[in-house]
């Protein structure tokens, strides 16, 4: 497996690891209060980002043990152009789960907690989105 | 103007097995780029940038017209410059 690819499906694992622990500890997400639910959100995303991190040095080390060679990470004008057609994708899913949240925070009366979990989870199918295409335009 | 889509081949592949059959490896190493792109431009599902696709010629040693082709089956008309040029 090339290291784009590597790459993806760390991101992947790590992104499923967090939401998996997100959902054990939002039980009663209802009832926590806003503040809370904040800080539980943010140290998500800190503990995702530290997840690919760890994630990316761990299965480089033991690639490199297994196969006894680092593989090249070249990145060219292909992966500049899938990664910018990517981050249009996230943006534009991302947008509409905003405006889609802000509109119904607004005519619906949605609960400031359920407003900041909604745009948390528009953040992570965009991001999961994002991911599943680079794997199929890195094939 | 509608946008013609023209049909663009190369031969790529080709002319790496002439080449004492270069590996898609070394060519990509050759020209800075990955062996996916290697591998998507010879399927023709990434059109190189001209930047790219010089080097391409360059580790060939040939011109680029007989790296890169166009068939020649959409009507010459439709090749007219959007630019007027001024006739000296």
């Amino acid at each position: 497996m090339d290291v784009k690819r590597r790459k993806v499906f760390i991101s992947l694992a790590s992104s499923f690891a967090v939401g998996w622990w997100l959902v054990s500890q939002v039980g009663q997400w209802d009832t926590i209060e806003t503040v809370a639910l904040g800080q539980l959100l943010i140290k998500a995303m800190g503990i995702n980002i530290a997840a690919v991190i760890v994630g990316t040095i761990v299965i480089t080390i033991v690639a490199s043990l297994i196969w006894g060679k680092v593989d090249k990470d070249v990145t060219d004008e292909r992966d500049d152009k899938i990664e910018l057609y990517v981050m249009r994708l996230i943006l534009v899913c991302f947008s509409i789960g905003m405006i889609v949240v802000f509109a119904m925070m607004g005519w619906q009366q949605l609960a400031a907690n359920t407003a900041l979990l909604s745009i948390f989870a528009c953040m992570y199918i965009a991001n999961l989105l994002g991911e599943l295409l680079k794997l199929f335009w890195y094939r | 103007m509608a946008k013609t889509k023209l049909d663009i081949d190369n031969n790529v592949r080709k002319l790496r097995f002439e080449q004492q059959e270069m590996t898609q490896q070394a060519l990509a190493d050759k020209v800075g780029v990955s062996r996916q792109t290697i591998v998507a431009i010879e399927k023709n599902r990434y059109s190189p940038s001209l930047d790219l696709a010089f080097q391409l010629a360059i580790a060939f040693q040939k011109p680029i017209t007989e790296v890169f082709f166009m068939h020649a089956d959409v009507p010459s008309e439709q090749y007219k410059p959007r630019i007027k040029l001024k006739s000296s």
